[in-house]
């Protein structure tokens, strides 16, 4: 199975929401990765047909254009913000979910079932969607992104407002379909990506800059990434110069983690880098990135 | 010579039957079967509000009978008011990004939801003209009153859905249309100065027109699901 992008483009006015985008995806978890406006949330809804712009997108022989029926049967898509009927119940709306997308009775029954077990909505079936909190709200997105058991599965924040055990539950479910599915998903919470992502997309303003997996984009800020535990007046100047990725107070010192091309200080000690630093690297701009002389 | 493996092809073969009973599971095979599950569950309650609401409109008709000519064409204005608004849900409660990317997507919601609604309401009008004991002025002058001004009120309001995706602005285009037919008719007292059967062929014309305008309004809709570029 593979999904290729060819070419996407996407212009608001004379700005680029999605530039020059050639991607190949293969059976897999792969995380979308970029600040808020980067891009991610368009090239999805790209992908899902729901944009309209320039480029081809393909599942396999299926051109997403010209056979959108049979692309969308292997579809599933769940939209940051989904809208919902708000006096449905959760099995009113599962149900109503399958019948959009032409399953049958039987299979739709047998699916829902199974589906609610895993996320843990058993209990939660009879109640109005109105009355679900955020993370129920997500669960049961997921849910109705899962119904026709796609094998392109587009998940857009999808851990966003869940709680630690939620989010848990998610990754196991994610991790048990990579193996028959294409995933992308969108995020902005890095744990997430380095739990379950095979492959990760880096988007900057709208495009993709970094395509590769976990170990081999960290070599890019790999002698980058420094711990320093400096006295407070002291660590609040360097905290004010440099890119922190993690501070902590400590009695009169501060102790920091500091993405930095050169030495921040001179009692700053290397260390491994992980995905909260290359994200800080390509995001924010340093503040002011003179080296520090001691 | 071409030496074929015989087991290997009923492998196959049996593979595909597999496949194929999978599918035949999963989808619905038949349309009425899947039209008839999306109306149950779209529109049970609206059709149970309808006919309750009718069975108050003909009770009352048939007690105060000057009210009929008040009560009956009022229902129908609310009855296209809640079908305006079944076509609009998607875009009030942003269901849209869901349907676009299921197999109904908009364009066969909005043909499935324009069919339910325009039988639903047939079914209505012929039970009007049914129960109602009413003499060929009346049944004209009733007629005019309703079943022309919804259909060309409807037609009107739907088309600029497109445009206008806001519930009261399409609410307003709806009362204004109907309005304006229901002050034309008294204006030109249509109601005495024609015919039944020209009287049928006006509302026979303005129901094609619907139809009409509907399967293009559908058209259009669906390309702009599928179509890209």
């Amino acid at each position: 199975m593979e999904l290729v992008l060819e070419n996407i483009n996407k212009k608001y006015n004379d700005c680029y929401a999605v530039k020059n985008v050639n991607v190949s995806l293969k059976t897999g978890v792969h995380a979308l990765l970029g600040a808020n406006g980067s891009g991610k949330t368009t090239l999805m809804k790209m992908i899902c047909g729901i944009l309209k712009g320039e480029g081809e997108v393909h599942f396999d022989d299926i051109d997403l254009k010209n056979e959108y029926d049979n692309y969308a049967s292997h579809l599933g898509y769940m939209p940051q913000h989904f809208g919902y009927y708000p006096h449905y119940t959760v099995k009113e709306f599962l149900e109503y979910m399958c019948i959009i997308k032409n399953l049958s009775p039987q299979y739709s029954q047998k699916r829902i079932e199974t589906l609610v077990k895993q996320l843990n909505l058993e209990d939660k079936m009879n109640t109005k969607m109105k009355k679900l909190s955020g993370g129920m709200l997500k669960r049961v997105g997921i849910i109705q992104a899962l119904l026709n058991e796609p094998d392109i599965l587009i998940l857009d924040e999808p851990t966003a407002g869940l709680d630690p055990k939620e989010r848990i539950i998610f990754r196991n479910l994610i991790a048990s379909l990579s193996s028959t599915a294409i995933i992308l998903l969108s995020t902005h919470i890095v744990s997430d990506i380095e739990t379950i992502a095979d492959d990760i997309l880096i988007m900057k303003e709208g495009e993709i800059i970094m395509h590769d997996n976990y170990d081999e984009l960290l070599k890019v800020v790999e002698g980058k990434v420094w711990e320093l535990e400096l006295p407070t007046q002291e660590g609040l100047a360097i905290m004010a110069q440099k890119r922190v990725v993690k501070s902590h107070n400590r009695h009169q010192s501060i102790h920091m983690r500091i993405v930095s091309d050169q030495k921040p200080h001179i009692l700053a000690q290397l260390v491994n880098p992980d995905l909260d630093d290359l994200y800080l690297y390509y995001f924010e701009e340093e503040p002011n990135d003179e080296t520090f002389d001691h | 010579m071409v030496n074929i493996d015989l087991k290997a092809l009923d492998e196959t073969k049996k593979a595909c039957h597999q496949e194929l009973h999978l599918i035949q599971e999963k989808y619905n095979a038949r349309y009425s079967q899947l039209i008839w599950r999306y109306m149950v569950k779209e529109y049970c309650k609206l059709f149970i509000f309808a006919f309750m609401s009718f069975g108050a409109v003909l009770i009352m008709s048939i007690m105060f009978q000057q009210m009929t000519f008040v009560c009956i064409p009022l229902y129908f204005v609310i009855f296209g008011l809640l079908a305006l608004l079944e076509n609009m849900k998607d875009d009030l409660y942003h269901t849209k990004e869901l349907m676009v990317t299921s197999y109904m997507n908009e364009g066969r919601s909005f043909l499935y939801r324009t069919i339910v609604i325009i039988v639903f309401q047939m079914i209505m009008i012929g039970m009007t003209f049914l129960v109602l004991p009413l003499n060929s002025k009346e049944f004209i002058y009733l007629l005019l009153l309703t079943v022309f001004p919804l259909f060309i009120a409807e037609m009107i309001a739907l088309s600029c859905i497109q445009l206008i995706r806001n519930l009261g602005g399409i609410a307003v285009i709806y009362m204004v249309v109907y309005g304006i037919v229901i002050v034309c008719i008294h204006y030109f007292h249509l109601e005495v100065i024609i015919s039944m059967k020209e009287c049928l062929w006006v509302v026979g014309g303005s129901f094609i027109l619907y139809i009409v305008s509907m399967i293009l309004l559908y058209k259009q809709r669906k390309e702009s699901t599928v179509l890209w570029n």
